[in-house]
């Protein structure tokens, strides 16, 4: 298998990890939870939630303080919510740009297989791929991954953590890394959208993970490209991997559930799964990723205009949106009362 | 037809340089990426740009030193260089000001939050496109 090209590897600093899984319709929990975070200044760095599965899921990554505390977790339990599992040493590995290539994601995928790594979650933004790991094997799975995929020849795994010093010299004043960002609004540089795309969900064996990661990358020679894709662990240890689908040759609403047949082993087809037809929205401002606030904001946003969201990702500095097809204006006007856009 | 002019976008924000990229595409440039300093060079050095849109704040090598190497370097001086920095109404708690942004070797700079299409205005009035 030729060897995907990529331009880096991003590690993370150690964060709590936490999961929370309902049965219920209601989407309380998650605002509540993330109002919560949002008005004790709480920075989320990595955000996944599935909304229309019998079980809804949404795991966040925070800063360990105070999460360590086992009262401060219990301070944050809803009354809707079932279970709130918390995993103290995760860290978060993301791989860049997949340019929304299958190649890239299935090579990852395949990559896990492999090697046998953990990976608890996963999800994208339009530029990156982060997957949720325990924060002691960072090391390990990047400089094993560095030899898998093809990276420039000067590529260092990039910690995301800043030389104050080093700067200061060529600054002499305040650094712009102090700047507080005072809007009315929060500024968005732009907002994408992309209609009908298919969703779809693998239920993954993990130890199938590799075979799995090999189909998904022949996708592509199907004229096929992703627009979003996110994982969770279900009860029975299967990987639930969800992917919105763009193809360049139409497909009929009959043959959706077909699209395999002709790429994936017969046995492997019953875990494929058309889930619905979707269209994407993805947003993206000035630091997202270091500011508290914006899961709440855009939680609150698409509730206060009913816009139902089946799946949402909050990677690096993007947040991105599967929403039922035909919805993805409504949502573009739901952010744009919370948001400043273009 | 004239040849399209490259740009190199540098910043350790991949979602930014995609945003960035997607709009000089559709303004009809051609796009190199480089995600830090060290890279942003051996970009420079593979494919002379015209032009540099330079992130500061980056690992392993940060913009300012960049910029200093480009323009110090007869080989590269000609390069246009727009520098990415936290100069704005809306940042109150940097004493950086325009006037610190102009004593640096870059050719202009733009405010982060950055605005695209003012972005896109300073990318077209240095290229004269």
């Amino acid at each position: 298998m030729n060897a995907i090209k990529m331009n880096g590897i991003k590690l993370s600093s150690r964060h709590v990890l936490l999961h929370q899984s309902f049965t219920q319709a209601s989407d309380s929990g998650p605002v509540h939870l993330y109002q919560q975070f949002s008005d004790d200044k709480i920075n989320i760095l990595f955000l996944s939630a599935a909304f229309f599965d019998k079980k809804k899921h949404i795991v966040c990554c925070v800063e360990p303080d105070p999460f360590d505390s086992v009262k401060e977790l219990d301070r944050l339990k809803s009354p809707r919510q079932e279970h709130l599992d918390c995993i103290h040493s995760a860290g978060i590995l993301s791989v860049y740009p997949h340019q929304f290539r299958l190649k890239s994601l299935g090579c990852l995928l395949y990559f896990f297989g492999v090697e046998k790594y953990k990976f608890y979650h996963l999800a994208s933004s339009p530029s990156m791929v982060s997957f949720t790991i325990d924060y002691k094997d960072q090391e390990a799975i990047a400089a094993s991954l560095a030899s898998h995929i093809d990276l420039p020849r000067s590529h260092t795994p990039y910690r995301q953590e800043v030389n104050m010093d080093e700067f200061i010299k060529y600054f002499k004043k305040e650094p712009e890394t102090a700047a507080a960002y005072v809007e009315e609004k929060i500024k968005t540089y732009a907002i994408q959208t992309r209609a009908n795309a298919m969703l779809f969900r693998f239920d993954i064996r993990t130890d199938l993970l590799c075979e799995w990661g090999g189909h998904i990358q022949r996708l592509e020679d199907l004229g096929m490209r992703f627009h979003y894709a996110s994982s969770f662990v279900s009860q029975e240890g299967l990987v639930r991997l969800f992917i919105a689908l763009e193809s360049e040759a139409p497909v009929s609403e009959k043959s959706k559930q077909h699209v395999f047949s002709d790429i994936f082993p017969k046995e492997l087809i019953p875990y494929c799964h058309f889930m619905a037809s979707s269209d994407i929205i993805s947003f993206h401002g000035p630091h997202f990723g270091d500011r508290y606030g914006i899961a709440a904001h855009t939680f609150s946003a698409m509730r206060h205009r009913s816009v139902p969201v089946l799946l949402i990702g909050c990677v690096g500095s993007s947040i991105t949106m599967v929403v039922p097809a035909g919805m993805s204006q409504k949502a573009k006007e739901a952010l744009s009362d919370f948001f400043e856009t273009p | 037809m004239s040849e399209k002019q490259l740009v190199l976008v540098v910043d350790d924000d991949p979602d930014l340089v995609e945003a960035v990229s997607m709009k000089l595409e559709s303004e009809k440039f051609r796009v190199n990426k480089a995600y830090d300093g060290v890279e942003a060079m051996e970009k420079i050095k593979e494919e002379r740009p015209a032009l540099v849109i330079l992130d500061v704040m980056m690992p392993r090598k940060n913009g300012w030193v960049v910029c200093d190497e480009i323009k110090k370097s007869d080989q590269y001086k000609g390069i246009i260089v727009i520098l990415l920095t936290a100069v704005a109404d809306a940042v109150q708690t940097t004493s950086y000001t325009h006037h610190d942004g102009k004593t640096t070797l870059a050719d202009d700079y733009i405010p982060k939050p950055i605005d695209l299409d003012k972005l896109m205005e300073i990318v077209r009035d240095h290229l004269g496109s």
